[in-house]
This record gives C-alpha cells, sequence and structure tokens, in this order.
C-alpha cells in the first residue's frame, strides 16, 4: 500500500517551516555560516512553491534539512504532516528528491535507474514498467531507456534524474535547481513536464535561480538572500507590489543585487 | 528490514563490478591472469625451497591480493557516488542505514567467493593440488571474507580523503601496495623485510590460507589463533570504515 501523508494534516499545508536555521560552524578561526537564518514559510497542499536566490543564498541547504539529509540548528520543519527531526522514516516514504546532480549510476541503463530507485521504494515490477514508461515517452527518453546512462547528454541525465524523482508517485516532490545547466529548448521541455505533474496535485518545491523558472512554474515563491527570506508571494503579486517588470528586479530593488551575479 | 531493498542492493553491486571494465579487470580478472602467467612459468620451479614450488609458494598470497583489490573498488564506487550526488538521493528513500550494511555484507561475501572461485580454478587448471579438505576451504573462505571486510573499511576511509573516483582510486593503493609488497604473493626481496608482515591484515590471510593448502591440521592452534587476529582487526578497520561512511554519506 502506498504511503500517505499524515492524516492530521491532510486538508492543510504540506510543508510547514517555522524559524528555520542551520549554521556551520566556521574552521581555521572564520567565524560561523549561517546558511539558513530563521527562515520561515508554508506550502500548500498541491502547490508549487519556489525558492528563488542566487547561489550560495541557502535555498539548497531548506531542500537539505526537509528531505532528511541535514538536521537544523534551529526552528521546526514539518514535511506531510511529519516533523523532521522526528519522524524521518514516514516522511520518506511520502517524498522524493531530485539533487542538482545528476545522481544517477553510470554503468545502469536509464531504465535500471529507473527500476532501483523504484525497488528501494518497494514498488512492484508491474507498477514500475507501468509507470516508468509513462514518464519516459512524456520526456522524450523512451528510446533511449536501454542504453547506459554513461552515453547520455547532460540534459538527458536531468531528465532521467527528474524521472527517478517521479517514479514513485510521491505526495511532496523536492527539486533542488531542475533545470541547471540544460540548453533553452531542454528547459522548456521540463517545464512543460513540471507543469502537467503539477495538474496532478502534487506539492512541488524547487530550488532555482532562473527568474524565468521561477515566474514560470510557480504559485508563490520565496526570495532568499544570504540564508534570509526577503520577499515571499505569488511571482505577479511580488513584481506589482515593488512595481517593477519582473523578480529579478524584485531581487535588485530590495538587496541592490542581481540574482545572477554571483553565478 | 525489506529483503527487496537489500538485493536491490546487491544486484547494483554485482552489475558494477560486471559493467565497469576498471573494477572488471582489477577485482576479477587480473588475479586470474597473474595465477595462469605464474603457474605455466613457475608451476614447476622449486627456487629457494625444496619442498615447494614457487607458484605454490605465491598462490596464496596471489588469493589475498584479489581480496586487496576490494580496497579500490569500494574507494572509487563511494567517493564516485558521492561525487554524482547518488548518496544523497539515496538517503532521501526508505532505504535504512541497517539494510544498507546488509546488502554491503552480502555483496562483500560474494565478490570474494568469485575470485576464491575463478582464481583457485585457474589455479587447479594450471596442475596446483593443494592438500586441503572440505572442511579446510570453508576455512580459507572464511579468511578470504574476512580480508575482503578489512578491506572494504579501509576503501571506506579511503573514499573519506577523496573528491572524486579518480583520487580515490588512486589512494586506495596506499593500502593496497604495502600490503601487497610484504603480506601477499610478493617473496620479500630485502633481508629482513618480512619481518614487520605482521602489521598487515593480509599477512594473516596469506599464512592462513599456506597452512591449509599445505594440508596443516585444523586442529593447530596457531591456524586459529592468526584466524582471531585477523577477524579483530577486520572488525575494527570495518567499524571504523562505517563510522567514517556515516558521517560523510550526505557530504
Amino acid at each position: 500500500m502506498k504511503a500517505s501523508i499524515n492524516k492530521k494534516y491532510a486538508n492543510s499545508n504540506s510543508i510547514e517551516v517555522k524559524d528555520l536555521k542551520k549554521h556551520f560552524t566556521g574552521k581555521r578561526g572564520l567565524e560561523d555560516v549561517k546558511a539558513v537564518d530563521g527562515v520561515s514559510f508554508q506550502v500548500e497542499n498541491g502547490e508549487v512553491f519556489g525558492i528563488l536566490g542566487p547561489n550560495g543564498a541557502g535555498k539548497s541547504t531548506i531542500v537539505n534539512i526537509l528531505t532528511g539529509i541535514s538536521s537544523p540548528t534551529e526552528g521546526t520543519a514539518i514535511v506531510g504532516g511529519f516533523n523532521v527531526k522526528t519522524e524521518l522514516k514516514q516522511i520518506k516514504k511520502v517524498i522524493s528528491m531530485c539533487p542538482q546532480e545528476p545522481s544517477v549510476y553510470k554503468f545502469l541503463t536509464g531504465f535500471e535507474n529507473i527500476q532501483f530507485f523504484g525497488n528501494l521504494h518497494l514498488m512492484s515490477k508491474k507498477e514500475i514498467m507501468g509507470r516508468s514508461e509513462e514518464l519516459l515517452k512524456m520526456l522524450g527518453l523512451y528510446e533511449a531507456r536501454k542504453r547506459k546512462t554513461k552515453g547520455y547528454s547532460g540534459g538527458m541525465l536531468r531528465q532521467l534524474s527528474l524521472i527517478i524523482a517521479l517514479i514513485n508517485e510521491p505526495d511532496i516532490l523536492f527539486l533542488d535547481e531542475p533545470t541547471v545547466g540544460m540548453d533553452p529548448r531542454a528547459r522548456r521541455k521540463v517545464w512543460e513536464f513540471l507543469g502537467s505533474i503539477k495538474k496532478q496535485n502534487k506539492t512541488i518545491l524547487l530550488t532555482t535561480h532562473y527568474i524565468e523558472e521561477a515566474e514560470a512554474l510557480c504559485d508563490r515563491v520565496a526570495i532568499i538572500d544570504y540564508g534570509k527570506l526577503i520577499a515571499i508571494g505569488p511571482p505577479q503579486k511580488l513584481i506589482e507590489e515593488h512595481e517593477v517588470n519582473n523578480l529579478e528586479e524584485v531581487f535588485l530593488k530590495i538587496t541592490g543585487r542581481r540574482i545572477l551575479e554571483g553565478i | 528490514m525489506k529483503t527487496k531493498r537489500i538485493l536491490t542492493i546487491v544486484k547494483m553491486e554485482l552489475l558494477r563490478v560486471l559493467r565497469d571494465p576498471v573494477v572488471l579487470v582489477f577485482t576479477v580478472l587480473l588475479v586470474p591472469l597473474l595465477i595462469l602467467i605464474f603457474g605455466l612459468t613457475m608451476g614447476s620451479n622449486y627456487g629457494w625451497h625444496s619442498e615447494y614450488t614457487i607458484f605454490e609458494i605465491m598462490l596464496p598470497g596471489f588469493l589475498t591480493y584479489a581480496c586487496l583489490m576490494t580496497i579500490y573498488d569500494v574507494a572509487a564506487s563511494v567517493a564516485g557516488e558521492r561525487a554524482l550526488g547518488i548518496q544523497r538521493r539515496i538517503n532521501t528513500t526508505p532505504l535504512t542505514s541497517a539494510e544498507y550494511i546488509l546488502s554491503q555484507l552480502i555483496s562483500y561475501t560474494i565478490k570474494p567467493l568469485i575470485q576464491l572461485f575463478l582464481g583457485f580454478g585457474v589455479a587447479l587448471i594450471v596442475g596446483y593440488r593443494p592438500l586441503a579438505t572440505a572442511a579446510g576451504y570453508l576455512l580459507v573462505i572464511v579468511f578470504l571474507v574476512l580480508l575482503t571486510f578489512c578491506s572494504v573499511g579501509f576503501g571506506l576511509i579511503t573514499a573519506h580523503f577523496a573528491k572524486s573516483a579518480g583520487a580515490a582510486g588512486g589512494l586506495a593503493f596506499i593500502f593496497i601496495v604495502p600490503q601487497q609488497i610484504f603480506a601477499t604473493f610478493i617473496p620479500p626481496v630485502f633481508i629482513g623485510a618480512d619481518s614487520f608482515k605482521w602489521i598487515f591484515p593480509s599477512f594473516y590471510a596469506t599464512e592462513g590460507l599456506g597452512y591449509i593448502f599445505a594440508g596443516s591440521s585444523l586442529t593447530d592452534l596457531y591456524l586459529w589463533m592468526i584466524l582471531g587476529i585477523l577477524f579483530a582487526i577486520s572488525i575494527v578497520i570495518y567499524v571504523i570504515g562505517i563510522l567514517v561512511y556515516e558521517k560523510n554519506k550526505n557530504k
């Protein structure tokens, strides 16, 4: 039976983050790094929520905490109704994550990689076959499924990584820079694909430093800088509130810098 | 604990050995090839010993050398998976640490069995006829599995210091080469060089295999003493390796 989110929270938010902090101890006399510094937000069920910010802003650290890869220094994080500090086992049954790196085995074929992760989620062979066929066809990787991923292009690896993240039909999907390194055409294809996933009422939390991506996909965005939340809301509302033309200019108006400056 | 998850990891580990040409050559094919060459060239050469041929003296060391290559295998794969983000992704799945460790225990019990089967098979083909009993062969497997676990520990420690699979593969030879030179198949070149071989885990396995193949009694206390020492060393190195791995697996 497929695991589901905590019934207690079924009609509420998928993710609740309150005063979240993650500090890394400075080495060799350097100051402590405040990667995440008192961030709070909620993500509603079925919402696509973007965390936007320059490199090093703390976006991936937030995702790492919410997926159990690292633990928070302070604060509370609830995912699918479960606390990341005490109920990680339950969280892992209802989430999936697509990391920044391709994160697939090069000596396995595309399908074998999908099967490997499907098996870790205890899916049956039939379920894996059916679901992977659908996803591979949607992203145009079906013909390449029997090829070893060693021969895949960077874009194909990112797409395969996305398919792996979706194989277990997670209630909550974390995407860490899902289109980084992709050419514009492949990026647009992924956006279309994520748009179709959005229609299935999945909760998606994605991090990005692409303004266009945040504007195209997200119902709401949180803009992060130096570990702090500096703005949150629907992209259009933020643009109107700050009387600018796009989210890049929102960031520029608040911080005096451009998001892409550090890249 | 779910069997399906454990077997999935085991299958993946075995496929890696078969499909990664470097791992396949280093961990599976190299030693049978060495045995074939040395068996054919030194199988009837008595060298410095009146009772055993040079090849007969070297064979236990060849088999333990195969286990040492696990250090390379583990170091390169763990560092590579970490660099690719695979470990981080796996850690967001429901796979538990206990399932992962058990899958590694199974994988690294199967691998030395394959190495033994191939290496020993080639040795038999080139005419090697040991005096071991069936129980002796079982003990040979125990020695090799223990040394393999020790090598897994060394591999995990090596992976800790390396940023890529290539770097880890290179660093692995820091642990492999001294053990290979002083405590596997290479006869001591310098006088007295073998006086400190006891500090290397591979010495205990090589010594044990040599005793068993020579037909020594399995009730010999020395045999059980070296097995005990190898067991203790392997446990310590393996546990250190696992602790280091657990500490770094999300990096």
